[in-house]
């Protein structure tokens, strides 16, 4: 049995204390939970996004995912509002981490939170959830196939600079899962990145998988590899319990 | 892979979308990830109405192979009608030519 979940709308208060809608799902329990903020990608705030929050809720964390492109398009659907914020050269870092660490401050705040949140971001959000761990709060940071922390910025989104320089503000333990196959970011990229956390003598853990290319945690596209993405999610609760002091299992219900 | 290389363009002429017609202003050009297509990538076009964004009027997410099809047929469509407006300016000036 797993405790029962609630999954909804809210809103937090982001960069520039700004509103900013967020999915929220949690278990329905006293606590205490760990939290986590999932980064959604640059294609959008979208379901295969919300279903990751539902995952960590169903593992017994209080689980939000803000949406990162609200300001480009104030009440549009997500698919148009990642077209605006694509068209608008993508999200500037220091709104994101405004978003962020109202997103950290929200669960922080929840009765039923222990305090300890964590981020994990894919893709383009790969990249923002190892920004955040420079710059915010995170009690741990994962890292799933995060382009462009390292290496020049993609041409039109100019705002997707590179961070590593970033990386002696890291406070947290970072997880790093990638795909040998990916060119972004490619095994040298890692490697450079793996490099230079150890040289700051940053926590950290990172872990490239042969023949996974990019984006293999994701069930509904071609690139999806069961075999990695279960290991992945397995070292996911294992780092999430050692660092948040989570169980990373589902919740059993009262009484069992 | 994701590269989110993205070309930005000025456009003019006209979009439908909803029975309704917009005129476009602008487009987005790029090949990343589709948003509901079962595909890795797709070539993605969003088209524009205004200056002011998002007012996207037109999305598509074409395969590759459909995209490569689309441009040729584009390409043969435009320089078809190029070569028969060249003979028209042709025709007209051997008319002139033929008055004097």
């Amino acid at each position: 049995m797993i405790e029962p979940l609630l999954a909804e709308m809210a809103t937090i208060w982001g960069h520039g204390g700004d509103p900013v809608p967020a999915y929220v799902a949690r278990p329905l329990g006293a606590g205490p939970y760990p939290g986590m903020v999932v980064i959604h990608h640059l294609p959008g705030w979208d379901e295969a996004n919300w279903e990751i929050v539902r995952r960590f809720a169903a593992h017994g964390y209080a689980a939000i995912c803000p949406n990162l492109h609200h300001r480009d398009a104030p009440g549009a659907a997500p698919d148009d509002a990642a077209a605006a914020a694509r068209a608008h050269g993508g999200v500037p870092d220091e709104r994101f981490l405004g978003d962020c660490a109202g997103a950290l401050r929200y669960l922080r705040a929840l009765p039923s939170c222990s305090g300890r949140v964590a981020t994990i971001g894919y893709c383009s959000g790969g990249r923002q959830s190892f920004l955040g761990a420079c710059e915010l709060d995170p009690d741990a940071a994962v890292v799933c196939y995060g382009a462009f922390i390292a290496g020049p910025p993609p041409d039109g989104l100019s705002t997707m600079v590179p961070v590593l320089d970033r990386a002696g503000g890291i406070s947290c333990p970072v997880l790093g899962l990638f795909g040998a196959d990916d060119t972004h970011p490619s095994p040298v990229q890692v490697a450079e990145i793996d490099a230079e956390l150890t040289r700051l003598g940053k926590e950290h853990e990172f872990r490239i998988y042969d023949n996974a290319g990019h984006g293999f945690f994701a069930v509904d596209r071609p690139s999806y590899r069961p075999e990695v993405a279960v290991d992945g999610w397995r070292r996911i609760w294992a780092f999430l319990r050692r660092s948040l002091q989570a169980t990373g299992e589902p919740v059993p219900a009262q009484g069992d | 892979v994701c590269t989110y290389a993205t070309e930005r363009l000025a456009v003019s002429g006209s979009g439908k979308t909803a029975g309704e017609w917009s005129s476009l202003t602008s487009a987005s050009v790029y090949v990343d990830h589709p948003y509901t297509t079962p595909l890795e990538h797709t070539l993605n076009i969003d088209l524009f109405a205004e200056s002011v964004l998002p007012a996207r009027q037109i999305a598509l997410e074409l395969s590759l192979e459909s995209a490569e099809a689309l441009i040729a047929a584009m390409s043969r469509a435009v320089e078809g009608a190029r070569r028969t407006a060249n003979d028209a300016q042709l025709a007209t000036a051997d008319l002139t030519v033929g008055d004097g």
